[in-house]
C-alpha cells in the first residue's frame, strides 16, 4: 500500500514540477521537487523504502528528461546514500534550517556533477548525440538553489503528511489505536 | 560494523545494479514502452496545473507588455501591406515557373510529409533546450529530422524511441544547421545561443546582409529539407575586421511554450 502511495505522490509531484513550475521559471530554471522529496526521505527512512523512493524519483526524471537513462537515478542513489549516512552519523538532533540548506546545496551540486559525468560517459560510448557541458550544468546553480530552497518547507509538509498517514494506516492495521 | 557490510549498503548496491540493467535495456530500446507509459502518467496533473497557471500568466503578461504589443501591431500592419505586395509578385513568378517547368518537362516535386506530435515535456530539468515528443519510430520519426512549428524550424530529432522522441531545440547552444539568406542565396550556419535565441554565422564578408532578410534551411543536410523558414536577420553582431559576418536571427517561435509540433519527413 505504502509503495502505491509513494508512486502516486511521485507522479503528482512530477506533474506539478512540469505543469506548474514549468510555467514559472526563474533564470530559465525550475525547482526539482523530486530531489527535495528524496532529501527528506533520506533523512527519515532507510533500506527498502528509501531505495524504492530514490529509484522511482530518479527513473521518473530520467524518463521525463531527454538525457540518457540512469543519470538521475544514479544521482538520487548517491544523494540518498550520503544524506542517510550523514543523518545517522552526524545529525544528533532533529535537522535545522541551516542543516537543510547545506544538504540541499550539497545534493544539488552532487546531482549536477553526476549528471555531467554520466552525460560525458554516455557521449563517449555513443549512447547519446549531445551532452551538456560543465558550464551548462552549473551556470544557473544559484538560481536553482534559491528556487529549491523556497520550496523546501512545502515539500517537507507533503512528505510529513504522507509519512504520518502511512504510519497511522499501518498502526491501525495492526490494531493500535492512537 | 563497517559500512559496506550493512544492510543499507546492500540495498544501495542492488539499486546500482538495477540502474545499470535498466540503462542497458534503454540502450537496446527495450524500455521504450515503459517510457511511453511514464510520460503519460502525470499528464492529468500537468493539464490541471497549466489550466490554472497559464490564464493568470497570460493576463499579467499581456498587461505588462501592452505598450510593446501596440507598437508591434503597427509594425505588423505595415509588414502585412508589404507582404501583400510581395505575394502578388510571388504568384506571378510561381505561374511563370510552373509554365517553364512544363515546357522543360520537369517532374513535379513532392511536398514534405509532416508528422503531427505533441510536446510532452520541455525537459524542465535540462535547462529547457530540448523537448520530449509523443511520437517515435512507429510514426516514422527518425534521428536528424527537422521539427517545425508555425512553419518555422524549431529543432531536430536527436533520439527516436518506439513511441517517443527527443528534440534538440534550435535555441540550444548545442544546435547548428546549414542555412541560407533567401534574398542573396548565400549559405551560412544557424546556431543556438544558450537558450536566448539564434545566431547566423559564417556569412562571407563580401556578401550583403541586412536586417529583416529571411533565413531558411539550405538543404545541405539530407535529413533537413531546404526552404524551411528559420527567422529573419536581426542585429549585425560582427565588425568589419571579422572573418565572417554574424547576426542574430529573430524567430517568431516561443521555444518555452511549445505544445504541438510537426516532424518533417522527407
Amino acid at each position: 500500500m505504502k509503495y502505491f502511495i509513494y508512486l502516486l505522490a511521485v507522479v503528482a509531484l512530477l506533474g506539478l514540477n512540469v505543469g506548474l513550475f514549468g510555467s514559472m521559471r526563474i533564470y530559465n530554471q525550475i525547482p526539482n521537487l523530486l530531489l527535495l522529496f528524496v532529501i527528506f526521505a533520506s533523512l527519515e527512512k532507510k533500506s527498502a523504502e528509501l531505495l524504492y523512493i530514490m529509484l522511482l524519483c530518479g527513473a521518473a526524471l530520467d524518463f521525463y528528461s531527454t538525457n540518457f537513462f540512469g543519470g538521475y537515478a544514479l544521482g538520487f542513489l548517491l544523494v540518498g546514500l550520503i544524506i542517510s549516512v550523514f543523518s545517522e552519523n552526524f545529525l544528533l538532533l532533529d535537522f535545522s534550517w541551516k542543516t537543510l540548506s547545506g544538504l540541499l546545496l550539497g545534493a544539488l551540486f552532487l546531482l549536477k556533477l553526476v549528471l555531467w559525468l554520466y552525460g560525458l560517459l554516455a557521449l563517449k560510448f555513443n549512447w547519446v548525440k549531445v551532452a551538456y557541458s560543465v558550464d551548462l550544468n552549473f551556470y544557473h546553480l544559484a538560481a536553482e538553489y534559491l528556487y529549491n530552497w523556497v520550496l523546501l518547507y512545502p515539500i517537507f509538509l507533503i512528505h510529513d503528511f504522507l509519512k504520518k498517514n502511512i504510519d497511522n494506516y499501518y498502526a491501525h492495521k495492526r490494531g493500535v489505536v492512537r | 560494523m563497517r559500512f559496506i557490510y550493512t544492510k543499507f549498503f546492500a540495498f544501495f548496491f542492488a539499486g546500482l545494479v538495477f540502474v545499470t540493467v535498466l540503462a542497458f535495456f534503454q540502450q537496446k530500446g527495450w524500455l521504450d514502452p515503459v517510457r511511453a507509459m511514464v510520460l503519460q502518467a502525470p499528464r492529468p496533473v500537468i493539464a490541471l496545473a497549466k489550466g490554472v497557471v497559464l490564464p493568470v500568466k497570460n493576463f499579467f503578461g499581456t498587461v505588462y507588455q501592452l505598450k510593446k504589443i501596440s507598437e508591434e501591431n503597427s509594425e505588423l500592419n505595415a509588414k502585412v501591406a508589404e507582404l501583400q505586395q510581395g505575394l502578388i509578385q510571388y504568384e506571378e513568378t510561381s505561374k511563370e515557373n510552373e509554365a517553364l517547368k512544363k515546357e522543360l518537362g520537369f517532374v513535379k516535386t513532392s511536398k514534405q510529409k509532416l508528422i503531427a506530435c505533441t510536446a510532452l515535456s520541455g525537459n524542465p530539468f535540462g535547462g529547457g533546450d530540448s523537448l520530449v515528443l509523443n511520437c517515435g519510430r512507429e510514426a516514422g520519426v527518425e534521428e536528424g529530422q527537422a521539427v517545425v512549428s508555425q512553419g518555422h524550424l524549431v529543432g531536430k530529432v536527436i533520439y527516436s524511441g518506439q513511441n517517443s522522441s527527443n528534440v534538440l531545440l534550435a535555441n540550444s547552444s548545442q544546435f547548428s544547421t546549414d542555412a541560407k539568406v533567401s534574398q542573396v542565396g548565400v549559405s551560412a550556419i544557424v546556431k543556438g545561443s544558450f537558450n536566448s535565441g539564434l545566431l547566423l554565422d559564417q556569412v562571407p564578408q563580401t556578401s550583403d546582409l541586412q536586417k529583416g532578410w529571411l533565413v531558411s534551411t539550405a538543404g545541405i543536410n539530407n535529413k533537413i529539407p531546404k526552404n524551411i523558414m528559420i527567422g529573419e536577420v536581426g542585429d549585425l553582431l560582427s565588425g568589419n575586421n571579422d572573418l565572417f559576418k554574424k547576426a542574430s536571427v529573430i524567430s517568431p517561435v516561443d521555444f518555452k511554450n511549445l505544445e504541438f509540433v510537426f516532424v518533417v519527413k522527407n
